[in-house]
């Protein structure tokens, strides 16, 4: 074999001489400037899960004042309700569940891919502080009046749009981090079609990102542009609801179930190690994640630029195939059971995977549901059917768009991006803390999200076609003309709320299971007794092959390999012989 | 080299060195070639995992990375030209469909051809001051490298100086409602500053390293990440020219 390497090959004292001296130049506070990405993907997932928290209760508390909009008054008017709606919705996506993804990747791909660090480093780190500044500020700058709904102050309003930008940006730096550790510091031998299907996912979703979070950035440009002029606003009137409509897009599907595309990795990482099979179709599991990151591409659904692009054939059969890679993915672990001819042992992170795999069918077919008035509307083309017909069928299904089914997919699947994030913790919590979560913990906070999303989105589905506006402020409502929804939606709002509180239970019992293994002392090896810590699961991919947790420089030595699942080989093989 | 387990890999990186590897060096000017041999390979088997006493081969990390925020750069500006087009397109729909005949772009505003066409073909040179750079670089010409980094900031510093220019040209504001042109013709100029601002700070972050005393052929990999930064961006002025200024 013949490997090219730099000159300077540092041997393993030396790696560990130089990674004590970054330690300890900093003491206790060398978290802030840290290079390491498993302290930096920490301080994402730690971060991201107080964020989480906040922003789940504040998604409550417009919960409870839904229930009586006009009457219940937990934000100051109709405008306060919209700011706080817009600041669950805009949060939950980019102060929890994406920036807990990438604290997840950041911790665990270079580990994956056999790398000694990530790329960027200190890029890595600026992404995290950038991030957490801007997420900040984006929550106090609705505090102060402002957000994306009608009547908020122009410098709060602005405040808002900036930070949005940064919070963006931030995510993107981090992004190309991940995707160039993936790409570029893989290990000897491991090609692209080896790496492990997290970091597939994440380069997947990592590629969806960079293609559509520009356009979000572009948008935040021209509307902060427009609010500098004298008297016009065109793309920021603040007499309408426009700015809020021309950011709702990454809020509304496709485009949050790109951001959740990486559970799909996370769960193709976790069962085979339940199975203890290699699974035999892992091109088609790569094919199948590929191919949700591409249906799953949203930035042109922009309503306020282009009405009838919510009715597009793209945006439909978007729709209508993000099930498939799913059911692929399902399709993948039943062929590895039939082979292995006997039950699974997935562990508790297994039972979330599998949740999470679940929840994003459901939002799937709720998504299809919004989209079967176009997809019957395509059939009016067709001269054998009845128009009449059609029209019948049609009518009760084309005012869907709007209504509170856009929210019910919205907190399914961000809930599904959760649960697939709790898996990933569960599963890499060794690598990450160096001790498992405890289990039942876990369990309950799966239980706590699955249900809470579950009784969150069947009501809303429901009132959905009852009519109830998805938008707060009801625009109806703040000129004083009486809202048009059916009966009942109250008493479903009531559920949809205890659902919610659900959600926050979730959230707080998956923080206190981090922090808790971030902050107590890290049990000594002997206190596991015969389980081996370094890999409890029988994991397949690098990341097991080291310590837990890590070296800071991650392996003691370069590792080459001959195979996408080397420690499954391996040990097939001691069996074998 | 024997099996591997998972938990024992210094111990076994300590072995092999110490017994498995018949290491040949081969002084090549920038790597060492380590040959290493394996049991696993003079039988012809391959072990899944393997410890070698070798590092990992360079890898063109800093292209890769400035090849995504390149990309980056290019959907955002591609939004913004997609807007811009889309809402031109609604409103010569409208007006065709009204007959009020008012002009896309305000009728007071000026807009002059003259020094964005000088504008573009300054960036069209500056391709081959750009390529001055990495060829420097590559062969270890710290003078030519520094020039051509201290002309290619002139090029870009002059971009940004004629834009302003243009602004205060143009005359055009945004209190006009029948026209969403002034908001999105600030946005995509304002933005191409603020990207040609990014190009400035990498060369003078080239030149910075270049100076301090470490050889030109280090900072290769650098030097083409901004190489294709900025043919990216030559390549946006030109959509820019042909959208704003001379499509109007």
């Amino acid at each position: 074999m013949t490997v090219t390497t730099a000159e300077n090959h540092a041997s393993t004292d030396d790696l560990e001489a130089s990674a004590s001296y970054r330690r300890d130049s900093l003491g206790p506070l060398n978290f802030i400037g840290s290079g390491d990405h498993k302290v930096i993907g920490r301080m994402w997932i730690v971060a991201s899960l107080v964020c989480g928290l906040v922003i789940l209760a504040v998604g409550a508390l417009v919960g409870f004042e839904r229930i009586d909009a006009l009457s219940i008054d937990v934000f100051p008017g109709l405008e306060g309700l919209g700011q706080a709606w817009t600041l669950y919705r805009l949060g939950l996506v980019f102060m929890v569940v994406v920036p807990l993804i990438i604290g997840l990747a950041t911790a665990i791909i270079p580990l994956q891919v056999g790398s000694r660090a990530i790329a960027f480093p200190r890029a890595a780190n600026a992404a995290f502080w950038t991030w957490l500044i801007s997420a900040g500020i984006f929550a106090v700058s609705h505090a102060i009046d402002g957000g994306f709904v009608r009547g908020g102050g122009q410098d709060a309003v602005e405040l808002s749009l900036m930070s949005l930008g940064f919070m963006a940006v931030s995510i993107m730096l981090a992004t190309v981090c991940i995707m160039t550790t993936i790409i570029t510091q893989r290990t000897e031998g491991m090609t692209l079609d080896m790496v492990p299907m997290f970091s597939w996912s994440m380069l997947v979703a990592g590629a969806v990102w960079l293609f559509s979070l520009p356009v979000l950035v572009a948008n935040i440009v021209i509307i902060w542009v427009d609010l500098q002029g004298d008297v016009a606003r065109y793309f920021a009137n603040g007499l309408t609801d426009g700015i809020w409509n021309q950011l709702s897009w990454v809020t509304d599907q496709p485009q949050i179930f790109a951001f959740v595309l990486p559970l799909l990795g996370i769960a193709a990482d976790i069962m085979p190690t339940g199975f203890r099979e290699q699974p035999r179709l892992a091109g088609v599991v790569q094919g199948a994640i590929g191919l949700f990151g591409v249906l799953s591409f949203g930035a042109y659904a922009q309503s306020f630029f282009s009405g009838d692009s919510l009715t597009s054939p793209i945006y439909v059969l978007a729709a209508l195939g993000l099930l498939l890679p799913v059911l692929a993915i399902l399709g993948s672990w039943a062929d590895m059971g039939r082979r292995s001819g006997e039950a699974p042992s997935v562990g508790i992170h297994g039972l979330i995977a599998i949740d999470a795999i679940l929840l994003i069918l459901l939002g799937g077919a709720i998504a299809f549901v919004r989209v079967l008035a176009p997809l019957i509307g395509f059939l009016r083309e067709m001269p054998f059917l009845n128009e009449g017909t059609i029209n019948d069928i049609i009518d009760p299904l084309e005012s869907l768009q709007g209504t509170s089914i856009a929210g019910a997919v919205f907190n399914v699947v961000l809930v599904a991006g959760l649960l697939g994030a709790l898996a990933g913790l569960h599963f890499w919590a060794p690598k990450l803390f160096g001790r498992k979560l405890i289990g039942p913990v876990g369990l309950l906070a799966a239980l706590s999200l699955m249900g809470g999303a579950a009784v969150t989105a069947i009501p809303d589905v429901i009132s959905g076609f009852l009519d109830q506006s998805d938008f707060f402020p009801l625009p109806d409502a703040v000129e004083g003309a009486a809202i048009s929804i059916g009966d009942g939606v109250e008493t479903l709002n009531l559920v949809s709320f205890i659902g919610r509180l659900g959600l926050v239970a979730g959230v707080g019992l998956m923080l206190l299971n981090a922090l808790g293994s971030s902050l107590l002392k890290k049990p000594e090896p002997s206190e596991y007794d015969d389980e081996d810590i370094d890999n409890p699961w029988g994991g397949h991919t690098l990341e097991w092959a080291t310590s837990s947790p890590p070296l800071v420089e991650n392996f003691a030595a370069p590792i080459t390999v001959g195979s996408d699942r080397p420690l499954l080989d391996l040990a097939e093989g001691e069996v074998h012989a | 080299m024997s099996t591997i387990e998972s938990d024992t890999l210094v111990a076994e990186v300590s072995d092999a060195d110490a017994t498995d590897e018949t290491v040949d060096t081969v002084d090549t000017g920038e790597a060492v070639e380590v040959a290493t041999a394996t049991d696993e390979h003079n039988t012809g088997d391959v072990n899944p995992l393997e410890v070698v006493a070798a590092g990992v081969p360079r890898r063109r990390t800093l292209p890769i990375g400035g090849a995504l925020l390149t990309a980056a750069t290019l959907m955002y500006f591609g939004a913004l030209f997609a807007i811009y087009l889309s809402e031109r397109a609604a409103h010569l729909t409208r007006n065709a469909a009204s007959g009020d005949g008012t002009p896309w772009i305000p009728s007071n505003v000026r807009v002059e051809l003259a020094a964005p066409t000088f504008m573009a073909w300054t960036m069209l040179m500056s391709i081959i001051t750009m390529q001055w750079a990495v060829y420097a670089f590559k062969r270890d010409d710290r003078r030519h490298g520094l020039l051509a980094l201290v002309v290619q900031a002139v090029f870009a510093g002059g971009m940004i100086n004629q834009t302003v220019f243009q602004w205060n040209q143009l005359g055009l504001v945004g209190d006009d409602l029948s026209s969403a042109a002034a908001p999105l013709i600030y946005a995509i100029t304002g933005s191409y500053v603020a990207a040609l601002v990014v190009a400035m700070i990498a060369f003078a972050l080239l030149a910075f390293r270049t100076l301090s005393g470490s050889t030109t052929n280090q900072h290769t990999d650098g030097v083409s990440a901004v190489a294709v930064y900025w043919y990216a961006l030559v390549v946006l002025y030109f959509i820019i020219w042909i959208l704003i200024f001379i499509t109007k």
